[in-house]
């Protein structure tokens, strides 16, 4: 897993509602979201995981280039 | 398709030859208050219904009529200019002109335009009631429809002429919200050239139920909201999306690809299958914990004053998915990474 969105529910939070408010945790960072309206948060999640995505996507790379290596 | 850098849409305002041609004038100044780049084009019979002086004055640049226009050619030649916009709108658009467009006539500027274009192309059909409703017309009508070109209008009421009826042009606050909306879409879609593009993502959301006997269930508060927004917004970053949704009340997003489901065991399923061929998952839903130990096979009785329900443990869908992603970790490419956006127990919704 290599994100985790924590929100706190209950006390008329999240949930059967149009706005909401996260904090996205990774191996190195996190990220505070909203409070904003779900569309809102949604835009700034999903670019989120595009970024860290992108960057998972290179260090797998990376690693593979060097298990190539060590193997020469 | 905005291919202009700093400014906003190119529109090639064309107009053929009829009364509501003053109303283009109007259409002329909406789409230059919205920041749009507009250049008119004009029949000989257009001009015969308004001067070129009043687009010219409207838009900044000089009106193209003719296609022997020496200077005009030299400037910019018919081909590069029928390249030049992000549309082309024919506003008002005369039975004459349709039925050229119909039968790739490029007798004028103006067809020689729409026949040389390969950018979307939008009518605002003006003319007689008897004309618009003759079976000629109606059949040109159909063939571009079916070519694609988009047709606004035309609206019924008093008609220039005297008469009441199908024919008259559509307003140039409809003419211009419907192309500028169109155009909106298209560079959305565009959009979806972005940085997940070519990679499949998995969104579950919503709630799940889970039934108790033929007729009731459990279930939880999730609207699925946030993991709509959530499908929407990772395909507008250019991703391929599978939505797994629980039973939810709202419209599918737009290009994603829906997988319904009921309780927290179709929803597992569901979530393993799609995520076969999938790059990322994100777990917006908000999956029962628990589900009844046994469904009873019939409506359960009002019969003793307590009734004790026993429920199971469901598997948490994320680490059952996790545990098959580790799994096949030695495959080649940069796979999978399951993102989970939820709180302790529950997704939000």
């Amino acid at each position: 897993m290599n994100l985790i969105a924590a929100n706190w529910v209950g006390g008329g939070r999240a949930f059967d509602r149009d706005d909401n408010q996260l904090t996205v945790y990774w191996a190195d960072g996190e990220l505070a979201i909203g409070p904003a309206d779900k569309t809102e948060i949604a835009k700034q999640l999903a670019g989120l995981i595009a970024e860290r995505f992108a960057a998972f996507a290179s260090l797998q790379t990376a690693a593979t280039k060097a298990a190539k290596k060590s193997k020469k | 398709m905005v291919s202009n850098s700093n400014a906003g849409p190119r529109i090639l305002l064309a107009l053929s030859g009829g009364i509501a041609a003053y109303k283009s004038a109007e259409l002329a100044r909406r789409f230059v208050k919205q920041g749009c780049d507009v250049q008119v084009v004009m029949t000989e019979s257009a001009l015969r219904f308004i001067g070129a002086q009043t687009f010219q004055a409207l838009t900044g640049k000089p009106v193209r009529s003719s296609l022997w226009d020496e200077a005009a050619e030299a400037a910019m030649g018919h081909i590069e200019l029928a390249r030049w916009p992000d549309a082309i709108v024919i506003a008002p658009a005369t039975a004459n002109t349709l039925a050229k467009i119909a039968h790739g006539f490029a007798d004028d500027l103006l067809t020689t335009l729409v026949l040389a274009t390969d950018r979307p192309i939008f009518v605002a059909p003006a003319m007689n009631r008897l004309m618009w409703a003759n079976a000629a017309t109606q059949a040109n009508m159909a063939t571009l429809r079916s070519r694609g070109l988009r047709i606004i209008g035309p609206g019924s009421g008093e008609q220039a002429c005297g008469e009441i009826g199908a024919g008259r042009v559509a307003e140039p606050e409809e003419v211009a919200s419907t192309v500028l909306a169109a155009l909106a879409r298209g560079a959305a879609l565009q959009a979806a050239d972005g940085p997940l593009q070519g990679r499949h993502a998995v969104v579950t959301a919503g709630p799940t139920r889970e039934p108790i006997d033929p007729v009731r269930f459990i279930t939880n508060r999730s609207s699925g909201k946030q993991g709509y927004a959530v499908a929407a917004a990772l395909h507008a970053l250019g991703a391929e999306v599978t939505l797994v949704s629980g039973p939810v009340s709202l419209p599918a997003p737009t290009g994603v690809r829906m997988v319904p489901c009921e309780t927290a065991l179709e929803m597992l399923a569901a979530t393993q299958a799609a995520c076969a061929t999938a790059d990322i998952l994100v777990g917006t839903a908000a999956v029962a914990d628990y589900r009844c130990a046994a469904i009873a096979g019939q409506k359960i009785k009002k019969k003793s004053d307590t009734l004790g329900l026993e429920l199971t443990k469901n598997a948490d869908i994320l680490t059952e998915l996790r545990a098959a992603c580790s799994s096949s970790a030695s495959r080649q490419k940069p796979r999978s990474w399951p993102s989970m956006p939820r709180a302790s127990s529950n997704a939000r919704n």
